[in-house]
């Protein structure tokens, strides 16, 4: 299923006039300072933006906060997209760092482990994984991974993300890409298995 | 481990299992407004930013022309020594003025705060007026 299609599935949109416009005609637009385009903008990939940073913060409430604070850094960067890369890469790339850097904040704080479905930590729940839905948390350790593993991961997995297209967001060879994804999925089930030994 | 006894194979199927199965989720509704109010709040602070930036430089650039302009009319007219010795009769002429306001300046005080506050009253509308000129100038 394209992202396009699984989209419509999900909320129910369907394409209509305005779509006929393409995005970077809005971004132009944007630039020269129609704010009415950025909104169309934020309407077509409020979405996106939104399960990329649950994907990355894994609460509904911190997921919509890191999404608006991604439309607001991309508005104030629009000056600087070039449209050297498609504006869904660009938007992936700023919601991603946007994310990372609140996690990273968080971590630096020792806030991490105040989410109150994690308990001890984002992967440790104090309960028997039985217990818990084991799948929320095989996803919740993609969040323990290294910045960029995460975010390739978290990006793959994302319906319909190529790896074309991630390789773009982390601006490196498609070679380089894969190579990450099989560290990436080394370090996961590395991480996940530890996890359930401790809580096992 | 009792109850998850699995194999790496299953394991890294459930990982699959588990990442590829994630619902994609319909976002807030208050997201879309929540970033427009946002971004309205960015785009009004820079206009004002702007509209700050214009009229300070507009204020430097009169006050400094009125500075140079006065300068240069002195410099070329020397006015000073014209108001003196230039115009015959010039410092008498004012003399008779300057004195006639002073001495009859009490008894026709009524008459002057009038004209005074007159003219206050012309000056406020005045700068309302352009204060108001000025800011629709920068206005959207």
């Amino acid at each position: 299923m394209t992202r396009e299609a699984a989209i419509r599935e999900c909320t129910g949109v369907l394409p209509d006039i305005s779509e006929a416009v393409n995005d970077i005609e809005l971004v132009r637009h944007s630039q020269s300072g129609s704010r009415e385009a950025f909104s169309e903008l934020i309407r077509r990939h409020q979405h996106l933006v939104y399960n990329v940073a649950y994907r990355f913060m894994r609460d509904a409430t911190l997921a919509e906060d890191m999404a608006q604070e991604s439309f607001v850094k991309a508005y104030r960067l629009l000056k600087g997209f070039r449209g050297d890369c498609s504006f869904t890469t660009w938007l992936y790339r700023v919601t991603a760092t946007t994310c990372l850097t609140e996690i990273n904040k968080r971590k630096r704080r020792k806030e991490v482990e105040l989410t109150p479905e994690s308990g001890g930590n984002l992967c440790s729940t104090g309960h028997k994984p039985a217990e818990r839905d084991l799948k929320e948390q095989i996803r919740r350790c993609v969040t323990r991974l290294s910045d960029r593993y995460a975010t390739i991961v978290t990006l793959y997995y994302l319906k319909g993300t190529s790896y074309d297209e991630i390789a773009q967001v982390m601006d490196v060879p498609l070679g380089t890409l894969k190579t990450w994804m099989f560290r990436a999925r080394k370090q996961l089930r590395f991480i996940i298995e530890k996890e359930l030994l401790n809580n096992g | 481990m009792a109850e998850i006894a699995i194999s790496s194979e299953e394991l890294d199927n459930l990982i699959e299992e588990a990442l590829s199965e994630e619902p994609f989720l319909k976002a807030p509704l208050s997201l879309q407004r929540g970033v427009e109010a946002r971004v309205r709040l960015i785009s009004l602070r820079e206009h004002e930013k702007r509209r700050f930036s214009v009229s300070m430089l507009t204020l430097t650039l009169l006050f400094f022309g009125s500075v140079a302009l006065s300068g240069i009319l002195l410099w070329f007219t020397n006015l000073s020594v014209l108001y003196t010795d230039g115009v015959s009769g010039g410092k008498g002429w004012f003399d008779y003025y300057a004195t006639a306001i002073s001495l009859s300046f009490s008894s026709y005080q009524g008459a002057y705060s009038l004209v005074i506050s007159f003219l206050l009253a012309l000056a406020t509308l005045f700068l309302a007026g352009a204060l108001q000129i000025h800011k629709m100038i920068y206005s959207d």
